[in-house]
Formats: structure tokens, C-alpha cells, sequence
């Protein structure tokens, strides 16, 4: 007879085959900007690593000592990322789902459980990952004229070393959760703890680095995190040893690094699934008890808010309970994290990369360019918090529907709460793009005004067109989003930031360029300043009224 | 105290409400019954403005709820059947998001929240998060929730599935109290015992039309031979 895990996992390939063979039946408008997106994505990309290839091996010589480094550095900031997916994903596969909760009253034993839960997050925190190792490894291959059979291999490799840092990822959230401390005193000690160890971190980081070789040492100037990238047990270094092995036909140290890899896995797996077996009824136990049960007073954060939260009425209480709400939902905070947090780190390096002292015309480029990613992030986010959540709400209708303010007043405060929070985060993630790169007072400007005008822009149209398409019942997020009406926001937004972004990008860029003469220097600003103000006006403008129509005309 | 005057609602094909013509003074506990589709909860929902009606008028607490709804609904309070909570907060922080979001004055809030708790026999788990409690503690949290702006009318959807004893008790005590201060009750339930215990008068409405009204007094003698609530309902519903 098969095995409970086995004949839970067959079950859900039976649900994706089903979902593969009614696809037909979804929106088309879904499938179709989901496949273009995609596509667009594997194509985009793998031009741009091409072209990034192509760069450095016009470098002559340099390149076959730069390319080996960067490789383990590209591939460290992947495992990371895969490390956090699985930290997360599996936090709530293991935990969280109803599906888990509903396996716990079934005879199925702990142990299968735990395999299967294991599997499942592995596969969902890192398929996406795919999509950036694919375009890199083919562009790579395809600029290098590789044959056939060394893409294959190049791809093969890295399975295990997808499957090994996102498992790595579990394993650590597992640790987390199970030994985390719980309550003040406790809490400090965990911290202290690792306050030690990251002290202890940096002694070892210093110690590694005095044993480095000259060339490393060059490069480590220029390239952050280069010096952490190479050290030699970690397994960023094995997959890319692996990849410019098989690109050499070096079949014999490409092997290695794979079976490397590959047992690596199998030791990892195997070492989780003796300790899930042993650790996880005990912390599903710890997880199904909330930690402030018997709590005597209200937490740190709900009494800061209480006290000092500006505003009265409907305004103070939705900022209160929401603020409230994100802080305590992981799967919030941590995606904005995640997102905002990987730019800053970025534009934080921008200083150590020198751009400040390129020339102004590529300094204010760059400026943009930033601004754009971060406009793009920040209506990927607005689509997945800010248009759900009149639909969120209408659960709450019994108390909110009832309450001595009008529903469209309750959306006129969802979006300017959300309007704010994206404008808070715009306003300084640019301001640190800015003051690394040093731009000129032109971009500064503009900037200026384009950060909160996109911000308004997105909440306005998220929350319109939420309200527009409001979905009652109880809904998750995620279903809400795959709708008629999710889709066509996510569209709307990227083109809403394509169109208030990108074009006074391009003109600002013609203008420091010295494209324009004479008034036209004076008049440029003042009509870019505009038509940022008009077309993002009207962007979150048409859809806020439109939704508010809805709202207040319809029934419950 | 909540007057309703020929009040209509059709989806579709189907007349969920028909004509529906209600009186209940102040201070009084009206239960209303009807089977499962009869239009109970759509009433309710155009009597708190949820649901717009095709026509009829509502009035309640002196306040037409057509012309001035958002007056209306400051004397109104309501419990649907599965009332949804904020799992991430905490019965004290809900009941400070309620004060906020019925303008209520901070300090009124700061004093009446765990009063109310207190009432509730919720103290003990004031900043326990909601969704690490029972259903019976989170119907006490939506009760204590409901009545802390001190509604003068409040609608009541199925208050009493899943609950045990003790919260049943609670509530039904809680009810008559409120009542004898000079609260108007509009309760639905499939319960016809608790119907018949606590009911000033009875409401009986069938496919969108009220069938009988009055006490069981009134019922019992307008229908002979019928000994028990149960009996009528069955009669009258039957089809």
C-alpha cells in the first residue's frame, strides 16, 4: 500500500494536471498576461545577460578572471534569496494552511505529514527560481556557443542547488520556530545570542579575508559581498564551479561539483526528515497555542499606536487596525521586506560602486531606471494589499457597514492610508537612489514629485477598481487577485508606471543631454511637472471615483 | 421603535420580500421566524441600509433609515449569524477600533472597552489575539463590541449556534436586560424553544410575506388546536 506522503503528493499532481487540462476554462485575459509576462520576462532577461556577457568579454583577458567571480557572487544572492523563500513558504506550509490543519485530524502520520509538507514547500518556494536561472544559464550558454548536452547538464545542475538552499531555508525557519524564545526576558537572550553570533560572524568574515588572494582582494574592493561569494564550502561556489566546468567540457569536475551538490541534498533531506520527525509535532503544538494567550497587558506596538496614532474616527481606527494587522502577518511584512528591502540594499551599494562620479547625463539615467524599478515594485505591491481590501472588508460589513460613516468614505480612507504608506516608501527609497548617485537638482525635482504623484496614482487605482470589482464572502487574497478585476489592475498599474514614469525619464534624459536649447530649457520642466501631475491624476483619479460610484450604489 | 411599511425586495424572479409591514416598540423583544430562503436575513439587511429595498419605508428610532442612513445606523446595532472578527487583534484593540470608528470620545472608549469585557466575562483574555479563541469567547467580544455605543435598536441573526450553556444563558439574560432598559430586539432564530421563552411577540414569515405576528397568546388563539409554537410554525411553513 502507498505511503500517506506519497499518496498526498500524487494528489496534488492530479489536481495540476486537472487545472492543465481546464485551463481552457479560465479568463483569457488571465492566461494571456500571464503567458506574455513570461515570456517577456525569459526573453527581457536573457538579453540583458547576453548583453552583460557580451560586455565583459569585450574586456579581452579580464574577463576569464571577472566571470568565475561574479559567478559565485550571482549565485550567492540566489541562494539567499531561495534560502528567505523557503524560510517563508515553508513557514506556512507547515504551518499555516488550512490544508495542514484539516491532514492533522486525518489519520495520517506525523512523520508523512512532515515529508509531504517538506516536499510541497520545497516546490513552491523555488520554482519562480527558474526564471532567472534559466535566461542566465542560456545566455551564457548561447554566448559562449555551447553544444546541446552542456545546457542540459548546466541545467541539471542546478536542481540540487535549488533544492538544497531553499531546503536549507526550511530547516532554518524550522529551528526558528521551534526554539524561538518566547517572552521579554527570553526574547533579550535571543537577542544577545545573536548579537554574539554576528559579532562572531565578522571575527571569522576578518580572519577569511587576511587569507584571501591579492586578485580577490582587488575585486572585493569594487564588488560587495564578493569575499563572503568565495569562500569555498559554500554551495554558490560549487554550482558555479560546476556551470564553467561543463562549459569547458570538463566533464569530470562538472560531475563533481553536481554529485557535490546532489548528496549534499540527500544529507540535508535526509537530516530534515529525521529531525522534522522528531521536532515538528512539537512545534506544530507550539503553533497551534498563540503566544500571547494569557498576555496581562496590550503589546508594545498596539499601545504606541493607541497613543500617539494622528486623526479621529473611521481615519485613526483603520490606520490603528491596520498597522496592527501588517505588523503581525509575516506574510505581509515580509514581502515588503523583501521587495523594498532588496532595493534599498541595492541603492545603499550604489555609493561603494562610485556612480556618483559618473557623468550627470548617466547619473540622473540610472536615477530613473531606479525610480521606474521601484515604481514597478510598488504597483506589484499595491496589487497584492491594496486592491483586496474592500473585498477584505466586506466580511466586516456587520460592524463597518453599520457604523456612522458611508462605505465610500471607508474607501476614500483605504485609499489615502495606502496612498501614504506607498508615498513614505517612494519618497525615501528614491531619496537614497538620489543622494548615492548625487543627481542634479533637475532629476531632484522631478523626483520629487513623481514618487508621491505614482504612489497616489496606484492607490487610487487599486483601490477603485477593488471597490469596482468588490468580491463578498469569505475570500483569500489570492482568489481575489485571480479574478477578471485583479488582472486587469496589475495591467493597468504597470502601465500607469510605464506612462507617468518612463516618458519624463526620456525627456529628462534629452534635456540634460542638451537636446533642448534656449526656453525650451525653462518651458521642459514645467510642462513634464504637468503632465506627471495630469496623467498620474487621472490614472488614480477615474477609477477612485468609478469605485466609489459602485460602493455606495450597490447591495450587500 | 423600528416601524417598516410595506417593504419590498425582489432578486430577480424571486420576491424575496414581499410587502412586509412590522411595528415594534421600544423596549420590546421581537422574535422573528421563518424558514431557511423566507427573507428573514434580507429584512434585516434593509433594515441596516446593507441591502437597498425596491420599495416601502423603514423608520427607525424615529429616524427615517431611507433619507437619513447614516443617522439611522448610529441607533442601530447588528449581529449576523457568522459575524467575522480581525483574527490579528485583540478583543480590546476591536473594541477600541468599534469606539474610533463610531466617533465615540477616546476617554468614553478607554473606560466603557473594559467595562465591557468585564460584563462579558472577557477580561481574562483582553489581549489574547481573536482568532486564538473560541467561538462562544468570540461571540461574547462581537456582543460586547455591539452594545458598547449603546444601540437603541439592535438586530440579531441566529445568535445561538454553537454556543454552550453558559453563553447561551449570558446572552439570552444579556437580551431580556437590555430590553427591560429600553433597547428594541429584532432576533431571528431557528430555535423555536428560546422563541417562545424570551419573545415578547412572535414573527412568522414565509417566501417574503409575514404569515402571523403578535404573542403566543395571540398566536395560540388565532389558531385553535394548535398546542405548541413548533405545530403552528409547521402548519403555517409547510408547503
Amino acid at each position: 500500500m502507498m505511503r500517506p506522503c506519497f499518496l498526498l503528493i500524487r494528489n496534488h499532481l492530479f489536481e495540476l494536471r486537472t487545472a492543465v487540462r481546464h485551463l481552457h476554462e479560465q479568463p483569457k485575459l488571465k492566461v494571456g498576461v500571464i503567458a506574455l509576462f513570461s515570456l517577456s520576462w525569459l526573453a527581457g532577461l536573457s538579453w540583458l545577460f547576453y548583453a552583460g556577457f557580451d560586455f565583459l568579454y569585450r574586456l579581452g583577458g579580464a574577463a576569464f578572471f571577472l566571470v568565475p567571480r561574479l559567478f559565485t557572487l550571482f549565485f550567492m544572492g540566489l541562494g539567499f534569496m531561495l534560502m528567505l523563500s523557503g524560510a517563508v513558504t515553508g513557514y506556512a506550509t507547515l504551518f499555516q494552511t488550512p490544508e495542514v490543519r484539516r491532514l492533522l485530524t486525518w489519520p495520517v502520520p506525523m512523520r508523512d505529514l512532515f515529508y509531504y509538507s517538506l516536499v510541497k514547500s520545497t516546490l513552491m518556494s523555488s520554482w519562480a527560481f527558474f526564471f532567472i536561472i534559466i535566461p542566465f544559464i542560456g545566455a551564457f550558454g548561447v554566448y559562449r556557443e555551447w553544444r546541446l548536452l552542456m545546457l542540459v547538464w548546466a541545467f541539471l545542475i542546478s536542481v540540487p542547488f535549488v533544492m538544497l538552499c531553499s531546503g536549507l531555508g526550511v530547516l532554518l525557519m524550522l529551528v526558528i520556530v521551534r526554539w524561538i524564545p518566547r517572552g521579554r526576558t527570553l526574547a533579550l537572550l535571543g537577542v544577545l545570542a545573536l548579537v554574539f553570533a554576528g559579532y562572531s560572524a565578522a571575527e571569522y568574515m576578518r580572519e577569511l579575508k587576511a587569507n584571501q588572494t591579492e586578485d580577490v582582494m582587488v575585486l572585493v574592493n569594487f564588488v560587495p559581498g564578493l569575499q563572503l561569494a568565495s569562500y569555498p564550502l559554500m554551495p554558490n561556489g560549487w554550482m558555479a564551479n560546476g556551470i564553467l566546468a561543463f562549459s569547458n567540457e570538463d566533464w569530470g569536475t562538472g560531475l563533481f561539483y553536481l554529485g557535490l551538490l546532489g548528496s549534499s541534498v540527500g544529507v540535508l533531506f535526509l537530516f530534515m526528515a529525521r529531525m522534522g520527525s522528531w521536532i515538528y509535532p512539537e512545534t506544530m503544538q507550539r503553533q497551534q497555542v498563540g503566544s500571547n494567550v494569557w498576555a496581562k497587558q496590550a503589546s508594545f506596538p498596539s499601545r504606541f499606536l493607541q497613543a500617539g496614532f494622528p486623526g479621529k474616527g473611521a481615519l485613526r481606527a483603520y490606520g490603528i487596525k491596520d498597522s496592527l494587522i501588517f505588523l503581525r502577518d509575516p506574510s505581509q511584512w515580509t514581502q515588503f521586506l523583501i521587495f523594498f528591502g532588496l532595493l534599498g540594499l541595492y541603492f545603499l551599494n550604489l555609493g561603494s560602486l562610485g556612480y556618483s562620479e559618473l557623468d550627470p547625463v548617466w547619473s540622473n539615467l540610472i536615477a530613473f531606471l531606479n525610480m521606474f524599478s521601484l515604481s514597478a515594485v510598488m504597483s506589484s505591491l499595491s496589487a497584492r494589499f491594496v486592491f483586496p481590501q474592500m473585498s477584505l472588508e466586506s466580511r466586516t460589513l456587520w460592524m463597518v457597514g453599520l457604523a456612522p460613516t458611508s462605505l465610500g468614505k471607508l474607501m476614500l480612507i483605504k485609499f489615502s492610508l495606502a496612498g501614504v504608506t506607498l508615498a513614505i516608501v517612494g519618497v525615501t527609497l528614491s531619496s537614497l537612489s538620489n543622494r548615492m548617485l548625487d543627481v542634479s537638482p533637475l532629476s531632484l525635482f522631478l523626483s520629487r514629485l513623481l514618487m508621491p504623484s505614482v504612489a497616489f496614482s496606484l492607490a487610487g487605482m487599486s483601490t477603485g477598481l477593488g471597490s469596482m470589482f468588490m468580491e463578498l464572502g469569505p475570500q483569500t487574497p489570492a482568489q481575489i487577485l485571480s479574478g477578471y478585476g485583479g488582472t486587469l489592475n496589475l495591467i493597468l498599474t504597470l502601465l500607469t508606471v510605464i506612462l507617468v514614469v518612463l516618458i519624463p525619464g526620456v525627456v529628462s534624459h534629452l534635456l540634460i543631454s542638451g537636446n533642448f536649447v534656449g526656453h525650451q530649457m525653462n518651458s521642459i520642466p514645467i510642462f513634464t511637472s504637468l503632465y506627471i501631475l495630469s496623467v498620474s491624476g487621472l490614472a488614480g483619479g477615474i477609477p477612485l471615483w468609478l469605485g466609489y460610484r459602485t460602493v455606495t450604489r450597490r447591495d450587500y | 421603535m423600528i416601524r417598516v411599511e410595506h417593504l419590498q425586495k425582489r432578486y430577480g424572479t424571486l420576491q424575496a420580500v414581499d410587502d412586509l409591514c412590522l411595528d415594534v416598540p421600544s423596549g420590546e423583544l421581537f422574535c422573528f421566524l421563518g424558514p431557511n430562503g423566507a427573507g428573514k436575513t434580507t429584512s434585516i439587511k434593509m433594515m441596516t441600509g446593507l441591502v437597498k429595498p425596491d420599495g416601502g419605508s423603514i423608520c427607525l428610532a424615529g429616524v427615517d433609515a431611507m433619507k437619513e442612513p447614516v443617522l439611522a445606523r448610529s441607533q442601530l446595532g447588528y449581529i449576523p449569524d457568522m459575524p467575522f472578527l480581525y483574527e490579528r487583534l485583540t478583543p480590546m484593540e476591536f473594541l477600541l477600533f468599534t469606539g474610533d470608528l463610531y466617533k465615540m470620545p477616546r476617554e468614553e472608549v478607554r473606560e466603557k472597552a473594559p467595562r465591557m469585557l468585564e460584563i462579558f466575562g472577557m477580561m481574562d483574555r483582553a489581549h489574547t489575539l481573536n482568532r486564538d479563541l473560541s467561538h462562544g469567547m468570540r461571540q461574547r467580544v462581537i456582543y460586547a463590541a455591539t452594545l458598547m455605543h449603546e444601540p437603541k435598536v439592535l438586530l440579531v441573526d441566529e445568535p445561538f449556534i454553537g454556543l454552550d450553556p453558559h453563553s447561551i444563558r449570558l446572552i439570552k439574560d444579556l437580551l431580556r436586560e437590555h430590553t427591560t432598559r429600553g433597547m428594541t430586539v429584532l432576533m431571528t432564530t431557528h430555535i423555536l424553544a428560546i422563541a417562545e421563552e424570551i419573545g415578547d411577540r412572535i414573527g412568522i414569515i414565509d417566501q417574503g410575506k409575514l404569515v402571523a405576528c403578535g404573542t403566543l397568546e395571540e398566536l395560540n388563539m388565532a389558531t385553535p388546536g394548535m398546542g405548541k409554537l413548533e405545530d403552528l410554525f409547521l402548519k403555517l411553513t409547510l408547503h
